[in-house]
Order: C-alpha cells, then sequence, then structure tokens
C-alpha cells in the first residue's frame, strides 16, 4: 500500500494536474452524456435551418453543374489545350488533403496517446469522410463519360481488357477508395458505443429504434470492449501509414509525369504536409463555429484549438520549406525547362495565384508564434480561412503553371473556368457542409465513451488493495 | 426495444437483400454482353433478299456482290445496279423486286439495316483479313443458309482477340464461294463439294522463332516472315497471328 | 429525465422466467475486485457492462487474448496476395499490353496497390473479425429493458449473471454481489 496514494483522489494521477484539464467545468459522466447526446433531441432551430437550407443550394447548385456537365460532357469546362486539368483537379486534390486531418487527428494522435484528440476526433473522422466524397465527385466528374466509371475497377468483361497497374492514375483509384472505405469503418466503429448511449438517453421511440439500429445492438460488455479496443488500435495502427500514403499516391499523378514543375521527388512528403495543413485548418474553420452553436466549449477547450494551431504552424512551415525547395532545385538542378516553370511560377501569367498562396500559407500562419495570438479565436478563424484558401491556390499554381506553358511555346495558353466548373466547386463546398451539418445535429459529435475514459477518476488506480475495498476484498 | 423477432427479421431480410443483389448483378453481368444482347440480331430487311437462295442454292460467289472487299476496309453492300444485272432477265416481274426496280429506275438506294456495327472508335479492315485467307464463315457464319441475315459473332473486344491470339481455333477452311482462295481451283463445278474445301490454313509462324519483345515494336510477338506460300495471295505479314497492341484497332 | 427516475427494481420481478441479475457499481476500483472475486468464484457466464473501456479489467474478468490479430493479419495477407495476383496475372499472364516499353510486371511498381489493398483486406477483417467476435449486429438482448442495465451507456458499471451459469443461484449470487459492493442488486426476468 502506497502511504502517499491515498493523499489525493487516486484518479487523479491521471489527469495530469500540470497540464489544462481536457474537459472544463469537472463535469459527471451523467453530465457529459447529456450534453452530447441532448443536441441530437434538440429542437431544429429556426437558424440551423436557415444554414441547412443555403448550404442545401449550393449543393443543388453543383448538383445542377454537374448533371449539366454529364449531360453535355466536359467541353463546357473551361479545360482545353494545352490546360488539360483545372478545376477538376484541383478541386480534387484540395478536398482529399482536407480530409487528411481527419486521420491523422483520428489515427496518428491516437497512436502517440494525444489525448486532447478525443473531443476533436469524432468531427474530424466526419469531415473526412465528407471531404473524400467530394474528392470522388470531383475525380469521376473530370472522367468525361462519368456512367463508365465502373471501369476502372479490374472486373473480367468482354473487351478483355484490364486497367492498367503501371499507371499512378490507377494507384490513386485504389489509394483513394481504400481511404474512404477505411475512414468509413474506422469512422463508424468509433461510433457504434456512442450510438448505444444516444439509444439509451433520447425519450423518442422511434429514436431509439433509429440509434439502436444502428448501435448494432452494443451494451457496453467489456468481452465486447476487449475486442473492440484492439479492433480500434489495428484501425489507427493500419490508418496511419494509409492516410501518408494517399496523399503521396495523389502526388504521383503529377511526378510520374515528366512536365517540369510536376516530377519532382518532393512532392509526397510536400502534398502530405501541405494535406495536413489544410485539413487542420478546415477542421479549425468548422469546430470554432461547432463550438459556438451547439456550445461545447466545456469539452473542445481553447487547448484544443491552440494545439491545433501549433499544428497549423508547424505544417505551414513545412510548406514554406517546400515552396523554397523547389526554386532551390530549380536553379541546382540547370536544368532550363525546370528552372524556366518556376520562373513562371512566380512572375508569370499566375504570378497573382503564386503570390496568394505563399501570403496565406507561409505568411499568415506566422502570427502563431505568439501564444496571445494562437488563442485568439478571432484571428485564428481568419487564418484557418486564408489558409484553406491559400491550400486552394497552392493546387491550381501547380496545376495551371506547367500545364499552360508547355515545351512548345506556339500552344502556350491561359485557362479560365466557366460557370461550370465554379458552380461544382460551390456544390462541393455546399455538399460538404450540409453533411457536417447533419452530421453534428443527427450524430454524436464528440466521441462520448473516450472522452469519459479519461476523465479523472474514470480509469482505477493500479494499487488493487485500495482503501474503501479493504473491507470487501476480505 | 427490440424483440428477437425483429433481430431474426432483420438478419433474414439482409441476406435476402444480399442474395437479390448477387442475382441481379448476375443477371445483368451476363446478359448484356454482346453474345448475349447482340447475337441474333435479324432485323427485316426492306428487300427479301435470301443468301440463303443466292449463295446456298445458286451458289453466286460472295465477292460478286460485295465486290473490292478484298481490297477495301468496308465490304460493299452491293448497288441495285448489281441486282439488276441478273434480275432485268430474270424474274424481272416480281413484286418482291419491285424496290429494287424503282430503285434501279430513279438511281436512289435502297437504305437496308445494318447489322454489324462497331463502336467508332475501333477499325475493322476487310481486306487485312482476306488477305490474310481468313474465310468470311469465320465472322459471319453460315451466310449461306440464312434466309434473312442475322448477327452470327460478338463483335466485342474479346472475340477478336480470342481469334488474334490462337486462330486455328476459330478460323474456318476457306471455301471457293467467298473467294478467299488457298489453292488453284481446279473444278469450277465442284463449287459447293464438301471435300473440296480447304482446310484451314495452318499457322505459318515459325514458332522457335517467336519471342516476346518488349521494345520497340509495341505487338506481342515477333518472328521470322514466313514463306510465300501461295501465288498471288500476299501473305500476312505475321500470318498466324493477329497483333494484339491496341493501335491495331484502336487507330 | 428518465435519467433521474431510476430507482430499485421492485415491481413485476416474479413474472416470467429468470434471466440473470444485474448490480450495479460506480467505482472503477470497486468493480475491478468484484470482477476478480467473481472470476476466482468460477463464473463464467457473466459480464460487465461499461460505458468506456476500463482499464486492466480484461485481466480482472479472466477474458483470454483477443484472436482478432490473427483475423486482421489474415486480412493483411489475403488483400496483399489478391494484389500480387491481379497485377501479375492480368499485367503478364493474361493480357500483355506494352506500355511505354514498361515492363509486364514487377514488385516496384505494384507496391502502391499492394500497400492499398493490404490496408483494405486488414480493416474489412478487423471490422468483420469484431463483428463476428462480438456477434454484432444483436439487437435483442435478454437485458435491455432493465434500467440498470441501459445506465451501462452512461455512467455505471453493470455486472451481468446469466443464469445458465453453473454457479447461479438467484440468492447466493445476489448476496455475492452484494457483498461486493454492488448496488441495487436484482434479477431480472421476462
Amino acid at each position: 500500500m502506497s502511504v502517499s496514494h491515498l493523499e489525493h483522489n487516486p484518479a487523479s494521477a491521471l489527469t495530469e494536474p500540470i497540464r489544462d484539464p481536457l474537459v472544463l467545468g469537472n463535469p459527471s459522466m451523467k453530465d457529459v452524456t447529456a450534453r452530447i447526446a441532448s443536441i441530437v433531441e434538440g429542437k431544429i432551430t429556426i437558424k440551423y435551418l436557415l444554414t441547412v437550407t443555403v448550404t442545401g443550394c449550393m449543393a443543388l447548385l453543383g448538383i445542377g453543374a454537374l448533371l449539366y456537365t454529364i449531360l453535355n460532357g466536359i467541353g463546357v469546362w473551361g479545360l482545353n489545350n494545352p490546360v488539360g486539368w483545372g478545376w477538376d483537379i484541383t478541386n480534387f486534390v484540395w478536398w482529399i488533403g482536407i480530409g487528411h486531418a481527419g486521420t491523422l487527428i483520428s489515427a496518428i494522435l491516437y497512436l502517440f496517446r494525444q489525448r486532447w484528440r478525443n473531443a476533436i476526433n469524432r468531427s474530424a473522422e466526419a469531415m473526412t469522410l465528407f471531404a473524400v466524397l467530394c474528392a470522388l465527385t470531383m475525380v469521376l466528374s473530370h472522367t468525361g463519360r462519368q456512367w463508365l466509371a465502373y471501369w476502372l475497377i479490374p472486373y473480367p468483361n468482354q473487351m478483355y481488357m484490364w486497367v492498367n497497374f503501371r499507371s499512378p492514375l490507377m494507384w490513386d483509384v485504389f489509394a483513394v477508395n481504400t481511404y474512404g472505405a477505411v475512414s468509413l469503418m474506422f469512422w463508424f466503429v468509433g461510433l457504434i458505443p456512442d450510438l448505444a448511449t444516444v439509444r439509451n438517453y433520447v425519450r423518442s421511440k422511434v429514436a431509439q429504434k433509429i440509434y439502436g439500429f444502428f448501435s448494432l445492438g452494443w451494451t457496453g460488455s467489456n468481452r465486447h470492449w476487449h475486442h473492440y479496443e484492439i479492433a480500434y488500435m489495428i484501425l489507427a495502427g493500419i490508418s496511419t501509414p494509409l492516410v501518408l500514403s494517399v496523399h503521396s499516391v495523389v502526388s504521383f499523378d503529377f511526378t510520374v509525369g515528366i512536365l517540369p514543375g510536376w516530377h519532382t521527388t518532393i512532392f509526397p512528403p510536400y502534398f502530405v504536409a501541405g494535406a495536413i495543413f489544410s485539413g487542420f485548418a478546415m477542421v479549425m474553420t468548422l469546430l470554432i463555429i461547432a463550438r459556438e452553436i451547439l456550445d461545447l466549449k466545456q469539452f473542445i477547450t481553447i487547448k484544443h484549438l491552440e494545439n491545433m494551431n501549433k499544428v497549423i504552424m508547424a505544417t505551414g512551415m513545412m510548406v514554406g520549406y517546400a515552396y523554397a525547395m523547389e526554386m532551390f532545385i530549380a536553379w541546382y538542378s540547370g536544368s532550363a525547362w525546370e528552372r524556366w516553370i518556376f520562373i513562371n511560377r512566380a512572375l508569370g501569367d499566375y504570378a497573382w495565384s503564386y503570390w496568394t498562396m505563399v501570403t496565406c500559407n507561409v505568411v499568415a500562419p506566422q502570427v502563431f508564434w505568439s501564444k496571445k495570438l494562437r488563442r485568439s479565436i478571432p484571428l485564428m478563424f481568419v487564418v484557418s480561412i486564408l489558409v484553406n484558401i491559400g491550400m486552394w491556390f497552392e493546387r491550381f499554381t501547380i496545376i495551371a503553371t506547367t500545364l499552360h506553358h508547355d515545351f512548345l511555346p506556339s500552344s502556350w495558353g491561359y485557362y479560365s473556368p466557366t460557370w461550370v466548373e465554379i458552380s461544382i466547386f460551390i456544390g462541393t463546398i455546399g455538399i460538404f457542409l450540409t453533411l457536417f451539418l447533419l452530421f453534428a445535429k443527427f450524430v454524436p459529435v464528440i466521441a462520448i465513451a473516450e472522452v469519459k475514459a479519461i476523465m479523472p477518476g474514470a480509469q482505477p488506480s493500479h494499487h488493487h488493495d485500495d482503501h474503501a475495498h479493504t473491507e470487501v476484498a476480505k | 426495444m427490440f424483440s428477437r423477432q425483429f433481430d431474426l427479421a432483420v438478419k433474414l431480410g439482409v441476406g435476402a437483400l444480399g442474395l437479390v443483389v448477387v442475382v441481379v448483378f448476375c443477371v445483368v453481368y451476363f446478359s448484356v454482353r454482346n453474345s448475349v444482347a447482340d447475337v441474333g440480331y435479324r432485323p427485316t430487311q426492306p428487300v427479301p433478299f435470301s443468301h440463303k437462295l443466292h449463295a446456298g442454292e445458286l451458289h453466286v460467289s460472295c465477292q460478286y456482290c460485295h465486290a473490292g472487299v478484298e481490297e477495301s476496309a468496308h465490304s460493299p453492300i452491293p448497288s441495285s445496279q448489281t441486282c439488276m444485272n441478273c434480275h432485268l432477265l430474270v424474274k424481272n416481274d416480281s413484286p418482291k423486286l419491285a424496290m429494287v426496280r424503282e430503285s434501279y429506275d430513279k438511281g436512289t438506294p435502297i437504305e437496308w439495316v445494318r447489322i454489324h456495327k462497331l463502336p467508332d472508335y475501333s477499325h475493322f479492315n476487310h481486306s487485312r483479313h482476306i488477305r490474310a485467307q481468313i474465310d468470311c464463315k469465320s465472322c459471319h457464319g453460315p451466310i449461306e443458309e440464312m434466309g434473312v441475315v442475322s448477327q452470327f459473332s460478338s463483335l466485342s473486344m474479346s472475340w477478336c482477340l480470342d481469334c488474334h491470339r490462337s486462330p486455328d481455333k476459330h478460323i474456318v477452311g476457306a471455301r471457293p464461294i467467298s473467294g478467299v482462295f488457298t489453292g488453284k481451283l481446279e473444278k469450277v463445278s465442284n463449287l459447293l463439294d464438301s471435300t473440296f474445301l480447304f482446310k484451314p490454313i495452318p499457322a505459318q509462324v515459325d514458332y522457335a522463332g517467336v519471342t516476346d519483345i518488349v521494345v520497340p515494336s509495341f505487338g506481342a510477338t515477333e518472328s521470322k516472315l514466313p514463306a510465300h506460300k501461295i501465288d498471288g495471295i500476299p501473305h500476312p505479314k505475321y500470318a498466324g497471328y493477329g497483333p494484339e497492341n491496341c493501335s491495331t484497332c484502336h487507330y | 429525465m428518465m435519467h433521474e427516475t431510476l430507482t430499485t427494481q421492485d415491481a413485476a420481478v416474479n413474472t416470467g422466467t429468470v434471466v440473470g441479475i444485474v448490480g450495479e457499481f460506480t467505482d472503477p476500483n470497486a468493480l475491478i475486485h468484484a470482477a476478480e472475486a467473481m472470476r476466482d468464484a468460477g463464473f463464467r457466464k457473466w459480464d460487465v457492462h461499461t460505458p468506456y473501456p476500463v482499464h486492466g479489467l480484461d485481466q480482472a474478468m479472466g477474458v483470454k487474448r483477443s484472436i482478432l490479430t490473427y483475423i486482421s493479419f489474415t486480412g493483411m495477407l489475403g488483400g496483399l496476395s489478391t494484389a500480387l495476383g491481379l497485377q501479375w496475372w492480368t499485367g503478364a499472364y493474361d493480357y500483355k499490353l506494352n506500355i511505354g516499353g514498361k515492363e509486364f510486371f514487377n514488385w516496384q511498381f505494384s507496391m502502391p496497390i499492394d500497400f492499398e489493398l493490404s490496408i483494405l483486406g486488414t480493416a474489412i477483417f478487423t471490422v468483420l473479425g469484431l463483428f463476428a467476435l462480438c456477434k454484432l449486429p444483436t439487437w435483442y438482448n435478454r437485458y435491455q429493458e432493465d434500467e440498470s442495465f441501459k445506465k451501462a451507456t452512461d455512467d455505471t458499471f453493470v455486472i451481468t449473471v446469466d443464469c445458465e451459469d453453473d454457479r447461479f443461484s438467484e440468492q447466493g449470487t445476489q448476496e455475492m454481489l452484494r457483498r461486493l459492493g454492488s448496488k441495487n442488486v436484482h434479477t431480472v426476468t421476462n
């Protein structure tokens, strides 16, 4: 028996008093359940309805533009020779990148035992799913004959044709779909216990049935938790290399091509850092709104936001390093084309795009060096928006500058999108936000079980001959 | 909350749904393919022309009407003038031929219904195959037995490739009636004598010399040129094998 | 609020057949001790229901190591061999197609898809394995209408002892749970 141990609450050994608490206000477990599960029971407010209407209209605009594209062909876009990839692939890479933060938070931070992730992982994972959905929308719509998209799957057919596994575009098909599927499984497995909690919390019979159905009859049995924890660990373990691979494979779409500006070995780490950068910015944007509207300040504390700002600053500087290194290597390589394309990137037709990117991605996050600014919510909101914009322009810059001036000056051109592409982009944002709003309202937005598990007193102390139980043990 | 019956019902329901999905998939997967959906396409033609009568009974050579097939990518549909070569004298008052006579008089073509169609992005060259001594029947089937012509082969890509890979299994013997000769005709009167049918051409490739190559032919195999076996007919460069590279058909 | 109406179970105790006994805990330390005692007493068909995974409860309950890792590993092998087989068979065996002079198959270019399908196989087998091991989904549960049992997803640890257990006796087991510090011990019937 440890005497010193009895001097304070044994469970407080886990609360790390030096650090800020992860849940404010010292709520009981019942409070946690009620606070999060009651969101699904709350009345649908006018404000919520209005927001969903607006985002829904954006989504409808995009769906309409997609239908228009399907009916008329992608000739209605601004793409032509020499720029064959434009907003479609820009948006695809942007959305896929945004998805990466969710998996990073849920998997990598889980493996690193970063317990502050527990308050934000659920919404970040949901964001991943919706972002991957938007990315798939973009990349499928750009295939031209969208109704034949199933040709991307290797299946025995009467053409005797197989997909070309030597093409990075094919790797991308596998990477993105695997990523979507694994993210969905990870998210759903994480949801099961919380859906059961909501099932037992809500009063409406219909809601009980619905949440009960999707909780698959979870009872919280420890014989189940036993397998569950291992399953969760495995999913986290495999999602970690997966998330690093997905954007690497996306970057192969560019690097395996031999065009100057694309054909560089720095792309995979550069893209992964950029993906996490933009993803964290998007999580930040959404969380700042969600914690205000859903009143989750107790769980998503300033400490969480500050930690995320640190990640944003770190990845922002990695991206900045990549920009600098690209320039350096372009000069150092001695390749005239490589040099020229980077001079053209910074000073040519798309210089406005390049400098927007540098300003938003490299300059803006530097404000987070100051602890005060790092904890200022209005400022971090602005910076998160700027980073999202900057990362979009990064992808656009990479794609457009390389394509619009190719090896033959006679075929140089300039690319601008048409209203169709702009509408589709607005539409994907609408789809994303609508799904996120529906998620935030109807699905437990914070991982209830995981938050409970890290609360003070939630876990047994390791001394079995503890006070109060000595008589029981005898 | 949920009864035991509900539990069972959902599981059975999901199982049944899965079964339905599998069945629907199988039906669609196996029924929309050309070999099922397109083979046997047998449209009614504006003029009730019978190949069975002309080719089967009267032994009119294929190339009498489809003239120029051996030197053209397309097999031509005969003009009304070709019909009238005979029908000015034969059956020149048959009501079935009214449309042909009208076409002949006015100079307007008959709108026959096309049966064999390939997608725009794939090209089939008749002359190339005739020169490889591939009989019409190999692809079009026993036309001389068809009163109304129907599609015999699926014309799918796998069907093409099957034959390009192992022509021996698919090519029928060249017959005199098709005008694809593999030897000298001794007796024209024996056109339909089955003993007179020519055997399939053995692959003329020198198998020992066949090697898989990667660069730079973009074809699957390379071999020495086969000997020039038949006088008067240009031999295919790689007789026996059809090429398998994409640009053979997609150009 | 339904959560405030929870009281001891008294009504309708003696209707229907006995399913098992339910007892509540709120202190994780007491729960661990109780689980150890139950394990040492030789109970087999019993369980602890908790709102979140409690450290050390597996050992306390005597739950054997999960075989899920082996299932996942099988999934990884399945995914990897599918990827290798698919790429080799389609590219180098079934239809050799020369594309830019690249080799028909080699391990270098197959890596991305090998990797992705390994991950996918692992994930699918892990989730399906989890479902199989936990017998999910099973919507029906014999304890589902019990108010104590419902608290197991909120803030209470709930021990259930099934009546099929060899050592089950309605009085004796109830008494044992009470002695172990369990509150609101009662028999569940349906």
